[in-house]
């Protein structure tokens, strides 16, 4: 078969890429066969500006304010990350939110909430978070997969314009910043954890003022045991 | 704030290598820039504005994580933007219980019919005046071959689920595909010449 028949073969399917509708299988045939074929991977260039005209062509609609705060807020925050180290009780800055931690820690053991307990799968594990009582209908899992972990929460209330959540990695006495998120309408987030985990003893999350702290400032919500 | 202002004057394929960097004030502008499209894609898909603000955001927070970054092979940003919307806007509609199967009896027009009332400002126009003239672009094509790429594009369906649901062969459907965007292409080529 002449290269221009075989391509005269793909050409439907070339189309309804551009479209994304193949399944996952035919996708995949065509892209082994586009690392082949320069006429097939022209025909996408050339027919990919009309497949996003048709995603251009919606009616507009104005996005509300409050998603700008959401989407920019949490870049701005993540966008500072710092490390810093000391023991937890140095972590806190007011004796109150202080005395508050402690609390958390001495009952933690104690919590009504989430068990603890390791699925570990051939692709990665994942790892029940354990709820505080300070939030005690928080849900929450840290997946990891390879090198990455995300931690997915449900029923976080909205944190306010003011404030945002952060994730912290305990290593020994060292607490390090990690990312800095909001949940969408429904209390749910997914944030993908930043920083070293394979000596970490847990991950945990606080409530921090909007642009995220250096520091944790208020007791955790939810803890995810590594050790 | 001066920052950001000469950050607004570069162009797109500009503005995206210091978004890979999270430069915020970049993020920013490519929000500020695209936000519209994005957010108006998502509600013409998922058909609730709640809905539609999670997957923008959704969208909008996977490009300023991603470790690889916009790659101008992909198309142009905006395109690349609105692919990335649509694709979360479509895992959205999957995951949604509700959904009916094809096989089920769907009516395409229902998906069809899914369009949002018009809420566009001054501030908009000027997109609003482009969507306009691609819609009009797209009302030239036989209705046949617009059904079969609105199902594809805001449905979310394979072409054998869309030969499936329409009782069409799966030839028919690639054809229609492939002619319907061919006669946009062209369109587009001839705005453009």
């Amino acid at each position: 078969m002449s290269v221009s028949n075989e391509h005269d073969g793909w050409r439907d399917a070339v189309a309804t890429y551009a479209l994304g509708a193949l399944t996952e299988t035919e996708r995949g045939r065509l892209e082994e066969h586009l690392e082949t074929c320069a006429l097939c991977r022209a025909d996408i260039r050339w027919l990919q500006p009309a497949a996003e005209a048709i995603g251009a062509a919606v009616e507009p609609r104005r996005p509300p304010g409050r998603l700008r705060r959401r989407v920019v807020g949490t870049a701005r925050a993540e966008a500072r990350p710092r490390r810093v180290s000391g023991g937890l009780e140095r972590m806190i800055r007011w004796p109150a939110l202080a005395a508050a931690a402690a609390t958390t820690v001495l009952i933690a053991g104690l919590t009504v909430g989430y068990a603890l307990r390791g699925n570990d799968g051939p692709m990665g594990s994942t790892v029940q978070a354990e709820a505080t009582p300070a939030a005690p209908g928080l849900e929450a899992a840290l997946v990891r997969e390879g090198d990455s972990a995300r931690l997915e929460i449900t029923g976080l209330d909205a944190p306010g314009p003011a404030h945002v959540y952060q994730a912290w990695i305990r290593i020994g006495e060292e607490i390090a910043p990690s990312t800095v998120f909001v949940p969408d309408r429904r209390g749910r987030a997914a944030a993908a954890i930043t920083g070293e985990l394979n000596e970490a003893d847990e991950v945990m999350v606080t409530r921090e003022p909007r642009g995220g702290s250096i520091r944790p400032s208020t007791a955790p919500l939810l803890r995810a045991s590594l050790g | 704030m001066r920052r950001r202002k000469q950050l607004s004057r570069l162009a797109d394929e500009e503005l995206m290598p210091l978004v890979a960097t999270k430069d915020p004030d970049a993020f920013e502008v490519f929000y500020e820039r695209h936000a519209g499209a994005a957010f108006s894609l998502a509600h013409r898909i998922v058909g609730d504005p709640g809905r539609a603000e999670d997957v923008t955001q959704e969208g909008f927070m996977s490009i300023w994580r991603s470790e690889s970054g916009y790659d101008a092979a992909r198309g142009s940003v905006r395109g690349w933007l609105l692919g990335v919307v649509r694709n979360r806007a479509i895992d959205a509609i999957r995951r949604d219980a509700a959904r009916p199967a094809p096989a089920l009896g769907l009516d395409p027009a229902q998906i069809l019919d899914r369009r949002p009332s018009r809420t566009s400002t001054d501030s908009e126009v000027l997109r609003g005046e482009t969507a306009r003239e691609l819609r009009g672009l797209l009302g030239t094509l036989p209705r046949e071959q617009m059904q079969v790429i609105e199902l594809a594009y805001f449905g979310g369906f394979t072409q054998s689920e869309i030969a499936q649901m329409l009782g069409t062969p799966l030839g028919t459907v690639k054809g229609r595909i492939r002619m319907g965007l061919e006669k946009i292409r062209a369109g587009l080529a001839e705005g453009q010449s």
